[in-house]
């Protein structure tokens, strides 16, 4: 590979300050995240690309190798709230995928909740980054839809994937999605429309609490609410993995709560993943932040299902709460919002 | 000997059924009161009973039930809907108790 030459450089360096200041300036019209594959990079390419990350044009954000917020939601939690802080400065970002070795889809929906949110937010950005190195995550990466939310320069193959139903987002319930995902998992796991009934059931309370526990998030800029969802069967397993995250104010912030509990917020001593534990639990009928004793009812009515085994493997984050079969412990981050996670068997 | 009108909901409403209320989204819980259960549970002449069929869509979400059928015991009473509803459910038979604790629950 050449070097560049000094010309080639001074260039470079001029054309990308009035290039990003060109940018800003129209960041308000439109949002500009575009990723690239780097190993489909001509070497030319490969060098600007070097050049200009070298040269802090962009500030680098590289995430953790396990790029996944179940398996790894301190790390992933403490990088994305580095994002919203550069991003406010109004700093060019370079988000460097290349060294993930591990990657799941909870993240990647994450990311794509904060570039939504800060489109509503109108504010200016220049987002670019690249793919990860490794093939398994790069494939995960691109059969999962993302790049149908972004721009992108590589030349990535938007064939479906049969194992995978895309990433889906919206902010009402949509009963044509969740039968579309029914529908997968009755052919994937050979299932009859009685078995799914309650699959169909999680899945829209689940976008229905998005709604209706919406709120301000500062997050995530106006009162800007969408649920996301992602599918993957998994052969090995025979099994179906559902990732669904919504971006509301999240469970600890909205439930209501004992005076004993608003005090222990206050002073600290208060878990937020036991407010998960007591919606999940129906605990008390007052925990419906609308006040109404037949409401919250869904919650625990999900529960319900894990409890007897119909989905397995549940897990919540939700604020710093986290709740899974083991661990139950507070997180010092936080994530804005909801995160399910849960499998379905055929059995 | 009581006389039946039917309401088949995978028929006569949608197989994939909401949420709560009309802004939550399509076939929500509210539009289905309001457009099918509370003009046919007032027109229903004495004696007669509106039975609901259930079976043949993907599911019911409670919080659709909750706002369909609380909903109606909340404008009438309680007693009075179950006196006059009569549900069937082949499919989820444990639904029908379900349906009828929601009504039997349902005050403001």
């Amino acid at each position: 590979m050449k070097k560049l030459t000094n010309k080639r450089k001074r260039w470079l360096d001029s054309h990308a300050k009035t290039t990003h200041r060109k940018e800003l300036k129209r960041g308000l019209k439109w949002d500009r995240t575009t990723f690239v594959d780097y190993s489909q990079q001509s070497d030319s390419s490969k060098r600007r690309l070097d050049y200009q990350t070298s040269k802090n044009k962009y500030d680098v954000l590289i995430p953790p190798k396990n790029f996944s917020l179940f398996s790894n939601p301190e790390k992933v939690l403490s990088f994305f709230s580095n994002i919203m802080t550069d991003v406010r400065w109004g700093n060019p970002v370079y988000f460097d995928m290349k060294p993930i070795t591990n990657l799941s889809i909870d993240a990647i929906m994450y990311f794509l909740a904060i570039l939504q949110g800060l489109k509503y937010k109108g504010a200016r950005y220049n987002f670019r980054g690249s793919s990860p190195s490794d093939k398994r995550c790069r494939h995960l990466l691109e059969s999962s839809g993302f790049f149908s939310y972004v721009q992108s320069k590589s030349r990535v193959d938007l064939k479906h994937d049969t194992e995978v139903v895309q990433i889906a987002s919206g902010s009402r319930t949509e009963p044509s999605v969740v039968k579309d995902l029914c529908d997968f998992s009755m052919a994937k796991l050979k299932l009859d429309r009685r078995q799914i009934k309650k699959l169909y059931l999680i899945l829209i309370e689940l976008m229905t609490n998005t709604k209706h526990h919406a709120y301000k998030n500062r997050a995530f800029g106006r009162a800007i609410t969408n649920w996301y969802t992602f599918v993957e069967y998994v052969e090995r397993k025979n099994s179906i993995r559902f990732i669904f995250l919504d971006t509301g104010e999240g469970i600890p912030s909205t439930i209501r709560k004992k005076v004993s509990e608003r005090v222990r917020n206050l002073i600290g001593l208060q878990s937020q993943t036991d407010y998960i534990i007591s919606a999940l639990n129906g605990d008390f009928e007052f925990r419906s932040s609308t006040g109404k004793h037949y409401r919250g009812k869904g919650l625990p009515k999900i529960n319900s299902f894990y409890k007897e085994k119909y989905i397995k493997d549940l897990t919540i984050i939700s604020n710093q709460g986290y709740f899974s079969e083991r661990t139950n412990n507070d997180l010092r981050n936080k994530l804005s919002g909801a995160l399910f996670y849960w499998e379905l068997y055929r059995n | 000997m009581a006389k039946y009108k039917t309401i088949k909901i995978v028929k006569d409403f949608s197989g994939t059924l909401g949420g709560r209320y009309k802004t939550d989204g399509p076939y929500s819980g509210e539009l289905f009161r309001e457009q099918l259960l509370r003009p046919a549970f007032d027109s229903l002449k004495d004696a007669e009973i509106l039975l609901i069929d259930f079976d043949g869509t993907y599911g019911y979400p409670t919080s659709f039930l909750e706002e369909a059928f609380g909903g109606l015991a909340r404008l009438f009473k309680p007693e009075e809907v179950l006196e006059k509803l009569k549900f069937k459910s082949d499919e989820e038979p444990g639904l029908i108790e379900e349906v009828e604790n929601i009504i039997k629950n349902a005050t403001e």
